[in-house]
């Protein structure tokens, strides 16, 4: 089973507004005010990162971590297509979290 | 068994770029790259012998499309597209060969929803080659 995260901002229209993602090109993680940054291996294939922020409230970010942790390693899905976070409200749909998140995520950023 | 995604432009067939044959494990992932094209993103058949950062650093596959970004019900078609490809990679038991045939413009096959966009006024591919 090969996995795929996908991350979505809040109006998917353009670059760097959605990524899809293998798990194993996560590189690491970085906590900020306000969230914390993600780090993957450029999708384009240069010797660069994508960098794309979760957005929580200070203090839950360990608790983000761990879940993301368990994301990555949850039981395998059928098509291997995880939606991580997915903020996009301009189709007037919902914004979606993985529910791992327990609530805790809030926004995504990519850039 | 490794798979290989392909890819036609509806071309021929006959000349540089027009068809593309990739390793599943060598696919990099895929993003919008406007309202109306999406980006799919493989490690380059030069097997980055050219180590140019400042360029292309890996082959690119432009699928332009309908903009749906904003239409009630709705998605950007890289989703979509994302989603058939994460499903393909995945499969255990639908391609015997590991031939996945993701968008064949020549002979009008694509792979499961994306047959839904091929109606798409716009619809079309590219294939970019990192040189």
């Amino acid at each position: 089973m090969k996995k795929f995260l996908w991350f979505a901002e809040a109006d998917v229209e353009e670059s760097n507004d959605a990524l899809l993602l293998p798990v194993d090109r996560y590189l690491g993680a970085d906590p900020v005010t306000g969230g914390l940054f993600l780090y993957f291996a450029d999708i384009e294939g240069h010797p660069t990162r994508e960098v794309i922020k979760l957005g929580c409230t200070n203090g839950n970010q360990g608790a983000v971590l761990k879940a993301l942790a368990q994301i990555m390693n949850s039981a395998p899905h059928s098509d291997g297509f995880i939606v991580v976070a997915d903020a996009n409200v301009a189709n007037g749909q919902d914004a979606e979290y993985h529910k791992a998140f327990n609530g805790l995520v809030t926004s995504c950023l990519i850039s | 068994m490794e798979k290989y995604l392909f890819f036609s432009t509806g071309a021929d067939g006959d000349a540089t770029a027009e068809q593309a044959m990739y390793p599943a494990s060598r696919f990099l992932g895929v993003e919008p790259l406007s309202a109306t094209t999406t980006g799919i993103y493989f490690e380059s058949a030069i097997n980055d012998t050219d180590n140019d950062a400042s360029a292309m650093a890996g082959d690119l596959i432009t699928v332009t499309h309908a903009d749906t970004h904003a239409t009630a019900g709705s998605y950007h078609r890289s989703k979509l597209i994302a989603r058939e490809i994460s499903r393909a990679i995945n499969a255990r038991y639908a391609h015997t060969d590991g031939f996945i045939t993701v968008m064949d413009k020549d002979n009008g096959v694509y792979l499961g929803e994306i047959d839904k966009i091929k109606a798409d006024t716009s619809f079309g591919l590219a294939i970019t080659l990192d040189t």
